[in-house]
C-alpha cells in the first residue's frame, strides 16, 4: 500500500464521515455570458432539498451535500436553470457527478475538474466541490450554447479545477483503468460501508476484484448492524461478511483505517490479498 | 443531516483496546462460513407475505415495494425479487437515470412480467410531447425493458398540472406504442410558491379519469390529508403506492458538553485544526446541534401521541411501527420505503403481513 497516498485518502474520508458543521460561505451562482438572472436565486439545505428534486435528494444526502442555490436565466426566448450543489468536499463532488454522468455522454476536457454535455438539454460540471447542472428550461438548447454556458459557470465558481488527489492513492498494480469512484454509502449494497473510495482490479491470473478503503465509525468497530464477522490477525482487525450473489467481503486494519476487498468466494483468499497490501 | 446522522453523531466511541478487550480477538482467521446462497433459503429469511391488487391495473403487488431513489448496487434489487418484492418505484431524475441503469442491470434476474416497475419524469418545465416522449424512450433503455408499468408525473404540486397535455399526449402516444401500460401521478404536497397541497393534487387527478395508479405521502403524521386521497382512490379503483410512512420523531438525545462522545472530541479536534479556537470549536458544534433539534422539534412533538399510545422507545421501533400502522390500511395497496442495501430490505421484509 501506498502510505503517503493513504494517509491522504483516509484525511479525505475522515471528514467525509463527519457531519455538516460549518456554514459554508455564501456562493452564488455565476453568470454565463450574454444571459440574464431572472428572479432571485433559491436556496436549498438538507433538510429540504427534496422539495426540489423529490426523491432524488436521497441520493445527495448520502454524499456530503451542503446546500444548493438555483438560478434562473433568460436570453431571447430561451431559458436556463443553473443548480448549484455545494457536495462539501472535492471527493464528494466527484463521486455524485460519476455517478449521475450518462455513460453515453460527451466529456469536455476544457471545462472545469470535468464536465459532459447530455443532449438534448443538460450540461453537467465539477469544479472543487462544486456539482453544477446546467438545464435548458424549454427542453431544448444547441449544444455550442450549452458548452458555452458551463464553461462561464465553472470559471466563475471558487476554487482550483482537477480531480480529487486521493483518486490515485489506491494501490496502481493490478488497477482496471477509468474505475477508481467513490461511493457515499450503502458500497456493495451494505449498509455499514459508508465513504469508501473503491476500484476494480484484475491479478495476473485473470481474478477480478474489488479493492476499497475506507475510514471505520465508531458504530461500524461495534459491529454495525451485527453481520459482521470480527477477529484479527497478525494484529490486524478483521471483518468478514458474505454477501449475497458477490461472495465475501473482507476488510482489514485498524480503528483508524481499512482496506478491503471483494470478489471471492472464498474469506481466506481475500485476506491473503489483504495481508499482502497490509504488510 | 438526517435523524439517523445525529444518532450516530452522538454514539459513544470504542477504542482498538475495548474492541479486543470485547472479544474481538476471540477467533484467528477468517471463519469460511456459508456460501451466500444459503442467505436465499426461504425458510429462514422473511419473505412479501401479502399481496394486494393495485386498483384497476390489476396487478398483484406485494405490500412491500422497493423505493430506488439511491441504489448502489444492482444486486439489492435482485435480492428483493428474489424475496417477493415486485414493484420497484423509480424515477429519470433518481441520480439522472442512474436509478434506472441498476434496475435495469438486475433485469435479467427477474421475469419481467411478474414485476411492475414504475418511473417518472418532471414535467412542470416547458416540455413538449416529443420531448417527454424522447427521455421516456432514454428512461426504457436504462431499464433494459421493452416497456413500463407505469408512468408518473413526477412532484406534482400545482393542481392545473394534473391537465397538462403534453404529458397526457405523451403517456397516450406511448401506450399505443405498447411502452406504456398506465398512466400515474405522484405528489408531495406544496414546494416553495407552488400553490397546492397533496390531497387538492390527488384527489383532482384521481377525478379526472387520466390515472391509474398514484405514489402519496401518508403516516400517521398526515393520516387525515392520506386518507382523503386513498377513500378517492378506492372509489375510483385506482392504484395506490405509499411514501413517506416513517416521518415520525423520538425526542432528540441531550448533547453534554462535559462528557462528549468520542465522535465529538474527534470534531474538536477537526475544527482546530482547521484554525477554530476552542472556544469557536464549541460554540460551532453547539450551534449546529441546536439547530438540528429547533429542524426537528414540531415533528417529536407531533409524534409523541404515537409513541405514547404504542410504548415506543427507539427511533428505529417508531419506524417499523409507523410502517405498520400503514401496512394496515387496505386502502394502502403498497408501501415504497426507500430500500438501498440488503440491510434495509431485511429490517423490513419481516412486516409484510404484519399491522400494528
Amino acid at each position: 500500500m501506498k502510505k503517503i497516498g493513504l494517509v491522504l485518502v483516509l484525511a479525505a474520508l475522515a471528514m467525509a464521515a463527519m457531519p455538516v458543521l460549518a456554514q459554508p460561505p455564501e456562493v452564488h451562482v455565476p453568470v454565463p455570458a450574454g444571459w440574464t438572472a431572472v428572479d432571485q436565486e433559491y436556496r436549498y439545505g438538507r433538510e429540504d432539498l427534496w422539495e426540489y428534486i423529490n426523491g432524488a435528494a436521497e441520493l445527495f444526502l448520502t454524499y456530503r451535500f451542503r446546500d444548493l442555490v438555483v438560478a434562473d436565466f433568460e436570453q431571447g426566448d430561451g431559458a436556463l436553470t443553473v443548480s448549484l450543489y455545494d457536495m462539501g468536499s472535492p471527493l464528494d463532488a466527484y463521486g455524485i457527478y460519476e455517478t449521475e454522468k450518462p455513460a453515453e455522454a460527451e466529456a469536455l476536457s476544457d471545462v472545469g475538474s470535468a464536465a459532459v454535455l447530455q443532449p438534448p438539454y443538460r450540461g453537467l460540471l465539477i469544479k472543487n466541490r462544486f456539482y453544477v447542472k446546467i438545464e435548458a428550461g424549454g427542453g431544448d438548447i444547441p449544444a455550442p450554447t450549452l458548452r458555452a454556458a458551463l464553461q462561464d459557470v465553472a470559471k466563475g465558481l471558487p476554487g482550483e479545477s482537477g480531480l480529487p488527489a486521493e483518486l490515485e492513492a489506491l494501490p496502481e498494480e493490478g488497477r482496471v483503468p477509468g474505475t477508481v469512484a467513490f461511493s457515499g454509502s450503502d458500497f456493495l449494497g451494505l449498509e455499514d460501508l459508508k465513504a469508501c473510495l473503491h476500484a476494480d482490479y484484475q491479478d495476473a491470473g485473470g481474478n477480478k476484484y474489488r479493492l476499497f478503503v475506507m475510514k471505520p465509525s465508531k458504530a461500524f468497530l461495534r459491529n454495525g448492524s451485527g453481520k459482521w464477522t470480527q477477529s484479527s490477525r497478525d494484529e490486524q482487525l478483521v471483518f468478514t461478511r458474505e454477501v449475497p450473489y458477490r461472495g465475501v467481503v473482507v476488510l482489514m486494519g485498524d480503528t483508524q483505517q481499512l482496506i478491503g476487498v471483494s470478489g471471492f468466494d472464498e474469506g481466506e483468499q481475500a485476506t491473503a490479498l489483504l495481508e499482502s497490501l497490509v504488510r | 443531516m438526517t435523524k439517523y446522522d445525529l444518532h450516530e453523531v452522538l454514539s459513544s466511541g470504542i477504542t482498538r483496546r475495548d474492541f479486543l478487550a470485547a472479544g474481538g480477538v476471540a477467533a484467528l482467521g477468517v471463519a469460511a462460513g456459508p456460501v451466500w446462497s444459503r442467505m436465499l433459503d426461504a425458510e429462514t429469511t422473511p419473505r412479501i407475505k401479502r399481496y394486494r391488487t393495485l386498483g384497476r391495473t390489476g396487478f398483484e403487488v406485494g405490500d412491500i415495494s422497493m423505493g430506488c431513489g439511491s441504489i448502489a448496487e444492482s444486486n439489492v434489487v435482485r435480492y428483493a425479487y428474489d424475496h417477493g418484492i415486485n414493484l420497484f418505484d423509480t424515477a429519470e431524475s433518481y441520480g439522472n437515470g442512474d436509478s434506472e441503469t441498476k434496475i435495469g442491470e438486475a433485469m435479467k434476474h427477474m421475469e419481467r412480467e411478474k414485476i411492475f416497475i414504475v418511473t417518472k419524469l418532471d414535467i412542470d418545465g416547458e416540455f413538449d410531447q416529443q420531448n417527454l416522449i424522447e427521455r421516456f424512450n432514454k428512461s426504457l433503455e436504462r431499464l433494459q425493458s421493452p416497456y413500463a408499468d407505469a408512468l408518473y408525473a413526477h412532484g406534482i404540486a400545482d393542481v392545473e398540472l394534473v391537465e397538462n397535455e403534453p404529458f397526457l399526449n405523451a403517456c397516450r402516444q406511448l401506450k399505443e406504442e405498447g411502452k406504456l401500460k398506465h398512466i400515474g401521478i405522484s405528489s408531495h404536497g406544496p414546494r416553495g410558491d407552488e400553490p397546492d397541497a397533496m390531497d387538492t393534487v390527488l384527489i383532482k387527478a384521481a377525478e379526472s379519469g387520466h390515472y391509474d395508479v398514484m405514489l402519496l405521502s401518508y403516516g400517521f403524521l398526515n393520516a387525515e390529508e392520506g386518507e382523503r386521497v386513498l377513500q378517492v382512490c378506492k372509489e375510483k379503483n385506482i392504484g395506490t403506492t405509499i411514501m413517506k410512512s416513517a416521518t415520525g420523531m423520538m425526542e432528540m438525545p441531550v448533547y453534554d458538553p462535559e462528557n462528549p462522545s468520542e465522535q465529538i472530541q474527534e470534531w474538536f479536534e477537526y475544527l482546530e485544526g482547521q484554525g477554530n479556537t476552542r472556544e469557536q470549536a464549541v460554540e460551532r458544534i453547539k450551534k449546529y446541534l441546536e439547530r438540528e433539534n429547533a429542524n426537528f422539534t414540531d415533528s417529536v412533538a407531533r409524534s409523541q401521541p404515537f409513541i405514547e399510545k404504542h410504548g415506543i422507545k427507539t427511533q428505529d421501533e417508531l419506524d417499523l411501527k409507523s410502517f405498520q400502522w400503514v401496512l394496515g390500511n387496505p386502502d394502502a395497496h403498497t408501501i415504497c420505503p426507500s430500500m438501498p442495501n440488503y440491510d434495509a430490505l431485511d429490517r423490513l421484509l419481516p412486516l409484510s403481513g404484519t399491522q400494528l
